[in-house]
């Protein structure tokens, strides 16, 4: 184990682990390790919360370059001292629990604003990664706009540890809004036309506990007299609406067993909610739904007291029924048992060529070996 | 030049294209021989004009099989050379696969073939409540396809994201020829970005031949203000002052008074005459904020001495502002013979130090520079005017470009921040990047296009060697010694 203070001293230590065929596997603030495959025991775990500085803060640029060790609690409190946030949206219960900025990063961390803030991976604008085999290399840089080279910075987003340790990251900031207002909308139905409305939601969710009724939470957020107008235009607009607090669940993880993250076209999104529940009756396990109405869910699955496998398999089957055009179905999170006894990540588009990157950049596989989707 | 492999290709491809596909007539190649990037030509062995992917997969698989270089064209408006042909390739015209396959407001999306024109979309979409958000400002000719390649922004990308951010699904052909099909409807697919490297690669990774598309809500209000100021300095300050009040707005553009003349010549676009610069500022969204954000647009910009602000009242008003905008990179033809678009990106708060040092360089290098940029996000698009003509004008006209590249670079910024690096440029990345950064993205290169048949010689300067061992480094492990690190 090793906590490396500097980018050199990391890639040093990975060369090192390089020549004695080490595997390597990373810590940020530990906040995903649940998620996905445990990987196996590592030759080498790297601890990288002595790259924790704040590199550069530009309030006037809305930027901000930091240690992958960051957390993105702290980067929030930084970027505070210009009245600006991080422009991407994170989960509440991995930022709460010390997610790191290269963890985040590396697993494609994502809150429910996905309507008015720009993803993650639109946002980190440029990255320092340390290679398999200690290579140090930088791609983007630290402005808005840039288009020189390839975007491996986006290679790295979602890629698990798997292709190369993400050192430091520069992201994007966002004035921080006057304020939020919350709207909740009985049912899931109201929720496309609020997406595609002149209220310009911030984030709408859906969220359905087992055997219950789900129902619809609409953010808004911007100048408080904007909010105000906006949200009551939601809730003159839809029966049963009625202005609220940020819901306890909001932008946290249903707590289950088994996680399935379910991506959907944003048209079939009330055929999603439907089918849940039909299915919730049919097999007889309880499935909890919380997500985006944009497309992405969680299902928590099962409770616990029973074993959740066969029902994990028979919800990941039937959702993928629907075609991958339309739909990915895959677990995020489960018991070790459960991930060897179900097929976790079904029909992956391009995985072959997938493969080839993983090749490439870590020939020997030594990086955060079964960690990535897919077993790469 | 060897074309028995030419040859080979077309007498592989030949019974199975259409009539009409395949141009081997000398005259016609030569009209294919650059793109909007004049100064580079190259007259292509063979061109193919596609209609489907199945064509392409054929034409591809044939280069693959004979070695030959291949390059995809879309509408050919690219500013960095990426479509200039190969003299000993072939080069694959998209631009006749141009059909809109599906709109489909629900959803949000809209799956088109790469040769349909940016604006032709919107155009379709628009009925339904939606538009293509990214604008290029050639985005009246240029083809979905190019702007995939290049990751094309546009005035509104600071608020919406650029290319990358609106495909969500694409149809690839490998360099190898296979169909390869990446996303989908769906929002998020498990794995590695794919669409992330594919977007901005400048058609170095394989040719897309679908794309499915997200398409964004037209908004409710839409305000587009003209502001005059005596200085860029000004403008540049007022700019900074609206982005700290918290506005977003959807697009600020800027232009100097060399830039405002060029675009008064071409389009009359009647912007405040005697003004040192101007701002364009649109906000959108819905209409209550458009209301609340005009009025501190305004109450800023008079805090940096704007003289003129004007508030288009309709869709003809604010069509004669932006065509002053878009149009000003051919507008500078009516100012001078010639002029090279230059396109860095700085950090946008170093906009009036770099502005000077601009000038300074103009000066020395006796040129005349005209600026236009997304001020928003740091974008410079300076135009170098010069007379190619006058014997040497060229060559200072090239030294002034480059050395604000240079300016550019030291100051923390990019070499491109739209046009890409093309074979214009490739020169110019060792500059920007270490050999171990060039080399990293050569990695994924490797992955996609082992052999380098795709586009050949963009983007970087010297290709790498795919199959390559990594690099291995040695040497004793400080850490340990040091007591960091521990070993078990």
């Amino acid at each position: 184990m090793a906590r490396p203070e500097s980018v050199e001293e990391l890639s040093e230590l990975v060369a090192r682990a390089h020549r004695e065929s080490r595997t390597i596997a990373v810590y940020g603030g530990g906040t995903a390790l649940d998620d996905h495959p445990p990987g196996h025991t590592p030759g080498l775990l790297i601890d990288m919360g002595g790259l924790n500085q704040v590199i550069e803060h530009s309030p006037g640029d809305l930027i901000l370059v930091a240690g992958a060790g960051a957390t993105i609690a702290e980067l929030n409190a930084v970027a505070e001292t210009g009245d600006q946030e991080l422009l991407p949206d994170f989960p509440a219960d991995r930022t709460d629990s010390g997610s790191t900025l290269g963890g985040a990063i590396a697993t494609r961390a994502v809150g429910p604003r996905r309507i008015g803030r720009l993803p993650l991976r639109e946002v980190v604008l440029g990255v320092t990664v340390v290679l398999a085999d200690g290579t140090i290399a930088k791609a983007g840089g630290k402005v808005v706009k840039n288009v020189a080279g390839y975007d491996l910075a986006k290679l790295m987003t979602g890629s698990w540890g798997t292709l190369g340790i993400i050192a430091s990251a520069a992201l994007r900031l966002y004035p921080k809004p006057q304020t939020q207002g919350y709207v909740e909308i009985p049912g899931a139905e109201a929720a496309l036309e609020v997406i595609g409305s002149q209220v310009a939601p911030a984030a709408v969710e859906i969220d359905r506990s087992p055997g219950g009724q789900a129902s619809t939470v609409v953010m808004v957020e911007g100048l408080e007299e904007s909010v105000a107008s906006r949200t009551e235009s939601i809730v003159s607009a839809y029966p049963g609406a009625q202005r609220c607090v940020e819901p306890s669940w909001w932008a946290r993880r249903a707590q289950a067993p088994v996680t399935i993250r379910a991506s959907v076209s944003p048209a079939l999104v009330p055929q999603l909610v439907g089918e849940i529940a039909r299915l919730e009756d049919t097999i007889g396990y309880p499935i909890q739904l919380r997500g985006s109405a944009m497309g992405v869910f969680d299902l928590g699955i099962g409770d616990l007291d029973s074993d959740p496998t066969i029902a994990t398999r028979v919800v990941l089957e039937h959702l993928r029924s629907w075609g991958q055009k339309q739909l990915s179905a895959t677990v995020l999170c489960a018991p070790a048992s459960v991930w060897g006894d179900v097929d976790a990540w079904g029909e992956i588009p391009g995985v072959g060529l997938m493969r080839t990157i993983k090749d490439q950049f870590d020939p020997d596989g030594l990086l955060s070996p079964g960690r990535g989707i897919g077993g790469l | 030049m060897d074309m028995s492999s030419i040859e080979s290709v077309l007498t592989r491809i030949e019974p199975h294209l259409p009539p009409g596909a395949i141009v081997t007539d000398e005259n016609e190649r030569k009209t294919y021989e650059c793109d909007g990037l004049a100064v580079h030509r190259t007259v292509p062995a063979l061109v193919i004009r596609v209609t489907s992917t199945a064509e392409v997969a054929l034409t591809v698989g044939a280069c693959h099989e004979f070695d030959v270089p291949f390059v995809a064209r879309g509408s050919g408006t690219g500013l960095s050379g990426g479509a200039q042909p190969h003299a000993e390739g072939v080069l694959i015209v998209m631009s006749t696969m141009r059909d809109i396959l599906d709109i489909d407001p629900l959803a949000q999306r809209a799956i088109v073939q790469p040769g349909v024109i940016n604006l032709n979309l919107s155009n379709e979409a628009n009925p339904g409540g939606y538009y293509f958000a990214p604008d290029p400002s050639s985005q009246s000719v240029c083809s979905i396809g190019g702007n995939v390649a290049e990751n094309s922004g546009g005035a509104h990308c600071l608020k919406y994201g650029f290319t990358t951010n609106h495909v969500t699904g694409v149809t690839l052909v490998t360099a190898r020829g296979d169909i390869v099909e990446i996303g989908g409807d769906a929002p998020e697919y498990p794995g590695y970005d794919l669409l992330g490297v594919l977007c901005g690669s400048e058609g170095t990774l394989g040719i897309v031949t679908e794309v499915t598309v997200r398409l964004t809500r037209l908004p409710e209000a839409v305000e587009t203000l003209l502001i005059g100021f005596e200085s860029t300095d000004a403008a540049g300050e007022a700019v900074s002052d609206i982005i700290s009040a918290g506005i977003m707005p959807a697009a600020i553009e800027m232009m100097d008074a060399l830039a405002i003349e060029a675009a008064e010549k071409a389009v009359a676009c009647n912007y405040p005459e005697g003004a040192g610069a101007v701002l364009v500022v649109e906000l959108d969204g819905p209409a209550i904020d458009v209301d609340l954000e005009r009025e501190t647009v305004i109450a800023r910009a008079k805090d940096h001495g704007a003289g003129e602000i004007r508030v288009a009242v309709d869709n003809v008003e604010r069509g004669l502002i932006w065509k002053g905008r878009k149009s000003a990179f051919a507008a500078v033809g009516r100012i001078s013979p010639d002029y090279i678009v230059q396109d860095g990106v700085i950090p946008r708060s170093r906009l009036g130090p770099v502005l000077a040092s601009i000038s300074t360089i103009a000066e020395e290098c006796g040129v005349r520079v005209a600026n236009v940029f997304h001020a928003g996000d740091g974008n410079l698009h300076p135009l170098v005017l010069f007379d190619g003509s006058v014997e040497g004008q060229t060559e200072l006209a090239e030294t002034a470009s480059g050395r604000i590249l240079d300016l550019c670079l030291s100051e923390g910024g990019s070499i491109t921040g739209e046009h890409g690096v093309g074979s214009d440029k490739a020169k110019f990345m060792p500059r920007m990047f270490t050999n171990d950064d060039l080399d990293t993205m050569q990695i994924l290169r490797c992955a996609f296009d082992p052999n380098h048949l795709s586009n050949p010689g963009k983007v970087f300067p010297t290709p790498r060697l795919c199959g390559e061992p990594p690099r291995r480094t040695s040497g004793e492990h400080p850490l340990q010694a040091a007591g960091k690190a521990e070993l078990f």
